[in-house]
């Protein structure tokens, strides 16, 4: 194969010409091994000059590039994209350089060193890039435009209304067999069982009452919610009256006043050794609250927490509310409430604002949180995504935008991930609804480029690279091989690296390629 | 049938929402008022440098970035709506579009500011990490438009990107729908005399912690340019607070400001970290997540037992400037009365949020109301179904529930006739 490569230099923008000696660093390239054409320009973002680059690329029949820009991240996607388009040139042979934060920076102070460093640092991406293979990426229709919703409650419903106007088929799966008024297909009495395949080819199963189902889609939301069941916990078991906050804002608005006293305490397991972290329902405690001691203002009202969560607008109603002569309780975890032992409607607290014993009477005990849904380890598990510590779905990295998950395809909304408000479950199933139907309506998905592939003469089916992978990419085929489901790999070496009899090479990052560079480096033969 | 949005506001809200409009199958033409795109989040810093603390920042930039090459977006910068009428099918709206004299082939290369012979110069690079990066001239210093005629800067240009000849623009746009995301203002931290902001040099807000964060990477002491090595940071500076005028908890403080704090942490592993606050609020996160974080801190120092960071619910009362800079606080303890005072090498008052006000014509055009904390609201009968508030304009909410909102709300503003 032909190798020649175009080394561009950015001299402006690298910020290189105050430390280094751009001239040199342009004529050591030159006489480097492989290189076609080396030339220094001021911008390369600039579209004239990409031009000139094209145009010099083309005339010297150049098939890789490699850059010196500002910085890596800030090539000029211009560039990249024509030297794709116009020269022909495979997306997989362009690189940039990063010489300003690895070597201008750092040793701005000693211009010698530096000089010597960037050379050294240009000819072994040189020597690598000489190396490099053109890759082609693959893609792959959708073959269904379904998506999805596992919990039809308030997320799970809207996020389908939302799917539905956008013109996917919505699949609602619910475990309970209570009637919901969403489109498409509502599966009651049903749940998840596995999933197979990658984004945009989704392969469910779910058990649907007896029998199971398969399901194809191209997008899963899980909307599974909180656990609305029986609350577990000490408060509760000394207390077996004791309801959860919504029986109360249920029973304020069908006119009803609870009799005597109301004390509301943030969650039945203050210590959260049952149910891990819970959040307080703030502003509806607060509401219900202010309800009772506008109607019936001789009722002892008592807000018992950890941390008065009153966020954004609800700091009004705290207000309103302690005007009302609601009694404000803060405790320590390390100090939780207690049902008096001899009396079972007196609860027993430390005050930490007064560091003082308090004995509370009440006639109703409510708590305001709910627990994480306990069915979300196993949807986690069935589609691979990692849980939060609070015993709820994690969602991904907030650069990827909200509501996503790590995993392509699958989002979370509502009290999946965290308690939230009604409104605002409401509010993040439509954003869960729209953003799916963004990623199906695409119709296709991209993968492969540089990803693994396993020598099979050299594979002795250990089972390592299967058990390593955290995509479970890696298969054992009908060869009795191991083979690389291209869709779910996702390029990141762990079974190159941890493969015992060295059978799996990851394109573009082969021994070969990563010994040129080194070799360069510090000489000899690898 | 007329499809396009307005969008008032290149901020989270606005460029969100322009995206979820677009992407269905509506125009937008996006009206902001400073010279690049990003808001609020464009001086914020990302305060993940050892993990991803979901600041949700870099999520706005990289779409800034993104909507400027979104086709069916039509961005105006350093513009502000004139005036909107209603039409029969929506609004008929005036923009009105300031000169920037830099055309779009500025690369941002800084020759022209060196050249500038102005003091303080008049040819500048926009604030903070928004997109466009093109430079913008400003024609009250720049001395081209005065008797000089100086063309120092279009000399230098090696793009020849700067435009002497641009000139105000007026635009008219018919539009069926307007979303105002006019975001908020942060709270001047020196509203409070008491604790020194703008009076002693070693206390800042969170707003310069964050810019300074952003732009050079670390905090330091403004007055000597050491990093600090004990620090505090005080919550609800401005927020919760009736002297200010504000009422209402801002609600993305805790959050930013136990994330600066852990940023400080992870970037000098020597600091101590003192956390004043009155409340634990941190948004979407298991209240006690910060103070497990806050303990783990504490048992890594070897032998030593004294606590990194403690966590001090309490307001102190008072900032007073010491020796070498530092900074002292008076407070009192949260049980006791007994009253300490510490002394800190840098102080961060954790600012809350005011809403934008409204330019009075439009709030009327656009039948906007405010509430007794200034939020506004759409209570029109007629255009509730035309207009959306968006944003922390509407109440006061952080980055991602600003997203998670706006991909809502635009997808529900979108709807065709017939949908249900």
């Amino acid at each position: 194969m032909k190798r020649s490569i175009q080394v561009v230099i950015c001299r402006i923008c690298s910020g290189a010409a105050n430390v280094l000696d751009t001239d040199k660093l342009l004529r050591v390239a030159s006489e480097a091994p492989y290189v076609g054409s080396a030339i220094a320009v001021d911008y390369a973002c600039n579209t004239k000059t990409i031009a000139q680059i094209v145009e010099e690329a083309k005339d010297k029949e150049i098939d890789r590039l490699l850059v010196v820009p500002c910085s890596k991240n800030e090539v000029s996607p211009a560039l990249f994209q024509s030297y794709k388009r116009k020269a022909k040139i495979n997306e997989f042979l362009m690189e940039a350089v990063d010489l300003v934060s690895e070597v201008v920076l750092p040793h701005r102070d000693e211009p010698s060193k530096a000089q010597a460093k960037a050379e050294a640092k240009l000819l072994a991406a040189i020597a690598r890039m000489a190396m490099l293979e053109p890759l082609q990426k693959g893609s792959e229709e959708m073959r269904t435009k379904n998506v999805v919703i596992i919990g039809a409650g308030v997320a799970g419903v809207e996020a389908a209304k939302r799917a539905a106007e956008a013109g996917l088929h919505t699949i609602l799966i619910e475990k309970s067999d209570k009637e919901v008024k969403a489109p498409g297909v509502v599966m009651p009495r049903s749940r998840l069982i596995s999933a197979k395949g990658h984004a945009g080819n989704y392969e469910l199963t779910i058990e649907a009452g007896e029998k199971m189902e398969a399901l194809e889609c191209g997008a899963v939301i899980v909307a599974s919610g909180g656990d609305w069941s029986e609350a577990k916990g000490p408060l509760v078991r000394a207390c077996p009256e004791a309801k959860p906050l919504y029986k109360l804002a249920q029973e304020l608005s069908s006119g009803n006043i609870p009799k005597g006293g109301v004390v509301i305490v943030d969650t039945p397991d203050p210590k959260a050794d049952t149910t891990p972290a819970q959040d307080f329902a703030w502003e509806e405690a607060l509401q219900c609250a202010i309800e009772i001691k506008k109607r019936e203002s001789g009722t002892d009202v008592c807000l018992m927490f950890q941390e008065m969560r009153a966020l954004g607008l609800a700091e009004l109603s705290y207000k309103e509310a302690a005007e009302l002569g609601v009694r404000f309780v803060r405790y320590d975890k390390k100090r939780p409430p207690k049902i008096d032992s001899k009396d079972k409607n007196r609860i027993v607290v430390i005050d930490s604002a007064q560091e003082q014993a308090i004995a509370i009477a009440f006639e109703c005990l409510y708590y305001a949180s709910i627990a994480p849904n306990p069915d979300n380890m196993a949807i986690a598990e069935a589609l691979r995504i990692p849980m939060n510590d609070s015993g709820g779905v994690r969602r991904g990295s907030m650069q990827k935008g909200p509501i996503a998950t790590p995993r392509p395809g699958i989002f979370v909304c509502g009290s999946a991930q965290f308690p939230r408000s009604e409104e605002m479950s409401r509010l993040e199933g439509r954003a869960a609804g729209a953003l799916a139907a963004q990623f199906v309506s695409t119709g296709t998905v991209e993968f492969g480029g540089s990803v693994a592939e396993v020598t099979p003469e050299k594979c002795s089916a250990c089972l390592t690279c299967v058990r390593t992978c955290p995509y479970e990419a890696p298969f054992i085929g009908v060869a009795g091989k191991a083979e690389i489901r291209l869709q779910l790999c996702q390029g990141c070496g762990m079974c190159v690296g941890i493969c015992p009899s060295k059978a799996i090479e990851l394109h573009n990052y082969t021994d070969d390629q990563l010994s040129a560079e080194v070799a360069s480096y510090i000489g000899g033969d690898f | 049938m007329n499809n396009k949005v307005l969008v008032i506001g290149g901020g989270p809200a606005g460029l969100t929402a322009a995206q979820a409009l677009v992407s269905n199958g509506e125009e937008v033409v996006l009206v902001e008022r400073e010279d690049t795109l990003g808001g609020m989040a464009r001086e914020l810093a990302c305060k993940g440098i050892s993990e991803c603390r979901n600041c949700g920042v870099c999520y706005v930039i990289d779409l800034a970035a993104e909507i400027l090459r979104t086709p069916g977006v039509e961005v105006l910068l350093r513009s502000e709506v004139a005036s909107v009428d209603k039409t029969n099918d929506g609004f008929k709206v005036k923009i009105r579009s300031s000169p920037r004299y830099v055309t779009g082939s500025c690369i941002g290369c800084d020759k022209c500011t060196e050249a500038c012979p102005v003091e303080g110069k008049a040819i500048f690079a926009p604030t903070g990490s928004g997109h466009p990066r093109a430079y913008w001239i400003d024609r009250d210093r720049c001395l081209h438009f005065k008797k000089a005629k100086c063309e120092k800067c279009a000399e230098v240009c090696p793009t020849n990107a700067i435009n002497y000849d641009d000139r105000a623009k007026n635009v008219t746009r018919n539009v069926s729908r307007v979303i105002l995301a006019t975001g908020m203002d942060p709270i001047d931290a020196g509203e409070i005399p008491r604790l020194g902001y703008g009076t002693i040099p070693n206390v800042v807000s969170s707003v310069d912690a964050e810019r300074a964060l952003n732009e050079k990477g670390r905090l330091v002491r403004p007055s000597d340019g050491v990093p600090p090595k004990k620090i505090a940071i005080i919550q609800c500076v401005g927020s919760r607070n009736e002297k200010a005028g504000v009422q209402y908890c801002s609600k993305f403080c805790c959050k930013y400001g136990t994330k600066i704090g852990q940023l400080m942490i992870d970037e000098n592993p020597d600091t101590d970290l003192d956390f004043y606050f009155m409340d634990l609020r941190t948004l979407y996160e298991p209240q006690d997540e910060f103070k497990k974080w806050a303990d783990s801190i504490k048992r890594k120092v070897e032998k030593k037992k004294f606590p990194r960071v403690r966590l001090i619910r309490s307001m102190p009362s008072q900032a007073f400037p010491g020796d070498d800079g530092k900074v002292w606080l008076r407070s009192s303890g949260e049980t006791d009365s007994e009253v300490t005072e510490t002394p800190y090498d840098l102080v961060v008052l954790s600012v809350g949020m005011r809403p934008r006000t409204l330019p009075e014509g439009l709030a009327r055009s656009l039948g906007l109301t405010t509430d007794g904390c200034g939020f506004a609201r759409c209570e029109d009968s007629e255009l509730r179904s035309k207009v959306a508030v968006l944003g922390a304009v509407c109440e006061p909410m952080d980055i991602e529930e600003t997203v998670t909102r706006a991909i809502a709300v635009g997808s529900v503003t979108v709807r065709k006739e017939g949908a249900t």
